[in-house]
């Protein structure tokens, strides 16, 4: 019985192919589609929330291409096709495939650590290699970027990975800097008390972490206040504009000058 | 027409209104529509009101709105530490700002067309830099028992304690989620009620709760309800320290 049975899946049915071959590759057929649509699901759950409909779509497909052409050389071989010209042809087509591709699978590969690393996202306005502006776009190969005067800028994905990424809006605050030189003959802790009192005014300044305000330096022409201000990443720009302004003002209205560059020459006098 | 009385509540259009230096009129400029102006030294607005309402509500709203809405979190810090002993329960008063809105009341509808302050907003953040909570500040003494405030610009938060720890607890600020607040108001006071859970030396619960003792009170309209938000939680949670 058993040998009949052996007998029968063992029976070539087309050229040398048998039935259990035929079966194996029916399993090997669902399995494949099981499996594609398990891994789909997995990705689909696991990337949803830290990728675009986009992006997502793209890595489902290169998933997808991946376990079919798995599977499709699995099938090769149990159908008794001899893969080993069929390997040193793909091998060859590789070399030359990956040499002239290799940029593209750089940025490919750049691109899916993007999206998994997420240094960036869509509409933060970051600094990659000295290019400023706002993440328009995160593509599978290339980043766009629009810069402050409006321009589209594309940076493939290999630079962006590669570079130095400065985010400015990935915290909720941040802070910005002044050097306030004033005259050495003014009173340098009345102009710090004028500066704590006009950035306790303003809204904006938080609380926590508190601003600093001191004499940082004593200088060639003037006694340097440092005005180190916290602000939330949505104002701060506006504020930096702000600031400076009136506290220049505000200084001048107490009688505390903002120093010019000034050189004092000793005349020696013969006799 | 000068009105009388207290600001808030409905009120007839047309009117006009000076406090604090601030004016705020709604004149006609022709059959059923207005001309809003709010004006101080500093500031001045002005919108044409073309929606054929004659009534106005303004009332007490969350203080989170000016200069520009930013976040939704309120921070109220202590002038003085509080020191609670382990499962304490324990009653304390503070202030909290206020801002006012001013709403176009159609039916039962409201439609939020300014609000304004007699205080100066701040904010701070929570915690710190990289994982902090942006919120807007205030800071209250602690009393005991209810204060007198002038309910244009200060309200009474009672604030209901409760230390669950094995330990005592020592807590200086508490964070609230602005989009649960509840605020009752009438001619003498501007109220809320909120409680916190104080889970250790750290870490805590907020929430705003609902008074029903406040009978002899208005409820304020909740801003964020009148914007149709869908509202996930009321409550706040401290996780970056109670000091």
């Amino acid at each position: 019985m058993i040998e009949n049975i052996n007998l029968f899946l063992t029976k070539a049915l087309i050229g040398k192919i048998t039935l259990l071959d035929v079966l194996q590759i029916v399993l090997i057929l669902i399995i494949t589609i099981i499996l594609t649509r398990l891994i789909r699901l997995y990705i689909k759950r696991q990337m949803k929330a830290k990728l675009n409909k986009d992006q997502l779509e793209t890595i489902l497909k290169i998933i997808n291409y991946t376990i079919i052409i798995i599977a499709t050389i699995w099938i090769l071989s149990i159908a008794g096709l001899n893969l080993s010209g069929l390997l040193v042809a793909g091998g060859i087509a590789g070399i030359v495939l990956g040499f002239a591709s290799q940029s593209i699978v750089g940025n490919l590969i750049s691109g899916i650590f993007l999206m998994i690393e997420r240094p960036l996202k869509i509409g933060e306005a970051v600094n990659i290699n000295d290019t400023v502006g706002i993440v328009e776009n995160i593509s599978i190969i290339s980043t766009v970027i629009r810069n402050w005067d409006g321009l589209q800028i594309r940076i493939p994905n290999e630079t962006v990975f590669t570079s130095k990424i400065i985010n400015y809006v990935s915290n909720q605050v941040r802070r910005f800097n002044y050097n306030v030189g004033i005259r050495y003959e003014d009173d340098a802790f009345k102009a710090i008390n004028i500066i704590n009192d006009i950035l306790h005014e303003e809204p904006f300044v938080l609380v926590n972490p508190a601003s600093l305000v001191f004499v940082d330096e004593l200088g060639d022409n003037s006694v340097v206040i440092a005005v180190k201000i916290w602000a939330p990443v949505s104002q701060w720009y506006a504020l930096k504009q702000k600031l400076l302004w009136v506290i220049k003002k505000t200084l001048e209205e107490n009688g505390i000058e903002i120093a010019f560059p000034q050189r004092v020459v000793w005349m020696h006098k013969e006799n | 027409m000068v009105l009388g009385g207290i600001l808030y509540g409905q009120k007839k259009l047309p009117f006009h209104y000076k406090k604090f230096g601030t004016k705020i009129s709604f004149e006609e400029i022709d059959n059923n529509n207005f001309l809003y102006t709010r004006e101080n030294e500093n500031d001045s607005i002005q919108k044409t009101l073309l929606s054929k309402v004659r009534n106005v509500y303004i009332c007490p709203v969350e203080p989170v709105n000016l200069p520009k809405e930013i976040c939704h979190n309120f921070l109220i810090e202590f002038e003085k530490n509080v020191f609670l002993n382990a499962g304490m329960k324990q009653k304390i008063y503070l202030n909290f700002p206020i801002e006012i809105g001013v709403f176009l009341k159609n039916k039962s509808n409201y439609e939020l067309i300014d609000v304004f302050s007699y205080n100066s907003p701040k904010y701070s953040l929570y915690g710190d830099p990289h994982s902090g909570i942006l919120c807007r500040y205030y800071k209250s003494p602690v009393y005991h028992k209810k204060s007198q405030t002038d309910i244009y610009k200060e309200g009474i938060l009672t604030l209901n304690l409760e230390n669950s720890y094995s330990e005592s607890v020592e807590i200086n600020k508490v964070l609230f989620n602005a989009l649960g607040m509840k605020i009752y108001f009438n001619e003498n006071s501007v109220e809320m009620n909120a409680k916190i859970k104080i889970a250790d030396k750290t870490m805590a619960e907020t929430e705003f709760v609902s008074d029903v003792s406040q009978k002899d009170k208005q409820k304020a309209i909740e801003l964020f309800a009148t914007r149709r938000l869908a509202i996930t939680t009321s409550k706040a949670v401290m996780m970056e320290g109670l000091i």
